[in-house]
């Protein structure tokens, strides 16, 4: 049975051709570049989720202000149709207390006293195309 | 003689004289190293190249803050660890939909030999590594090449030395039930 011993210990990992003489420059030049970086702050980290936030709150705020500018519009034409047919009404009220139930009345008594007038000739006039004269004389 | 320098010597030469200075020497002691720790876990020359480099930095920017209640090369040698696997996490969750896993890539990329010195056998014991779970390669890696005892594993990985000799034994049993099924 073969184990695992038998196996020579060497690392039979290597590495292309001067790779360790360049590493040390190559790493300087990554170093330098990682320090022009700007060093990340707590704030850095942070700035998206902050940015998101607002962002968040900006559309809740818009939003509910919309929402509620479009609730108020529709209310404010509510009411200004209720109050206009109101206003109507009031007017058409004032109308017939003051005006029209007055004249209804005038007309009513003047059609009274025509029909009483109508009546008493039409009376006359039917008695005598009838030939009552006997009730005329009465 | 700069070649020489002790890791106390760098680290005050970085701390309280020229950091630029001080941070090469660091690199042209340790990079052969480091290299061969990532190299290890990443199998590609070029992605341990990236790794390699992205450890350095790391390094570079954090080693005000290195307290030395550890050695040096241990320290660095977390960074470098921590640095390929989460190299590794990221492949492994780019193949995800891919067809074939990146397992398999490695295998392949063993099989052709690009910059691989090894012979059969020891292609055989690198794709029986590729099988086996990432603490547990790891930590036979550590061992087995790197000669590592597992007080400084214990330290580099946060495991108890328990938990790694139980790695350590089930990684052998595996590869050499691999090396023997071929």
């Amino acid at each position: 049975m073969r184990r695992q011993e038998d196996i020579p210990k060497n690392n039979p990992f290597n590495t292309p051709d001067g790779y360790f003489d360049e590493f040390p420059s190559r790493l300087k030049n990554r170093l330098n570049t990682e320090k022009d970086k700007k060093p990340v702050t707590l704030l850095t980290t942070l700035k998206p989720y902050f940015y998101f936030i607002a962002f968040f709150v900006a559309f809740a705020f818009i939003f509910k202000f919309g929402v509620d500018k479009l609730t108020k519009d529709y209310r404010n034409q509510e009411n200004e149709l209720q109050s206009s047919v109101e206003t109507e009404l009031y007017y058409e009220y004032e109308f017939i207390s003051d005006n029209m139930i007055y004249e209804e009345m005038i007309a009513l008594q003047d059609s009274t006293i025509i029909n009483n007038e109508i009546n008493e000739e039409m009376i006359t006039a039917y008695l005598v195309e009838e030939d009552i004269e006997y009730l005329m004389y009465e | 003689m700069n070649d020489h320098l002790s890791d106390k010597e760098i680290l005050d030469k970085f701390r309280h004289g020229n950091p630029d200075y001080a941070f090469h020497f660091l690199v042209l002691k340790y990079q052969e190293k480091l290299y061969n720790v990532i190299r290890k876990i990443l199998i590609v020359h070029e992605d341990t190249d990236d790794i390699l480099q992205e450890s350095f930095i790391k390094i570079y920017q954090n080693l005000n803050n290195f307290r030395e209640d550890s050695q040096l090369f241990s320290w660095m040698y977390r960074i470098a660890v921590n640095e390929a696997l989460n190299f590794l996490r990221k492949q492994k969750r780019k193949h995800v939909f891919s067809a074939t896993s990146y397992e398999d890539k490695l295998n392949q990329h063993i099989q052709a030999g690009s910059y691989f010195d090894g012979d059969e056998a020891q292609k055989t014991l690198q794709k029986a590594l590729l099988k086996l779970p990432q603490k547990q390669r790891l930590v036979f890696n550590m061992k087995y090449y790197d000669n590592l005892k597992y007080e400084d594993m214990s330290k580099i990985l946060n495991t108890s030395v328990g938990a790694l000799k139980a790695s350590y034994h089930h990684a052998v049993k595996k590869i050499e039930k691999h090396i023997n099924e071929k």
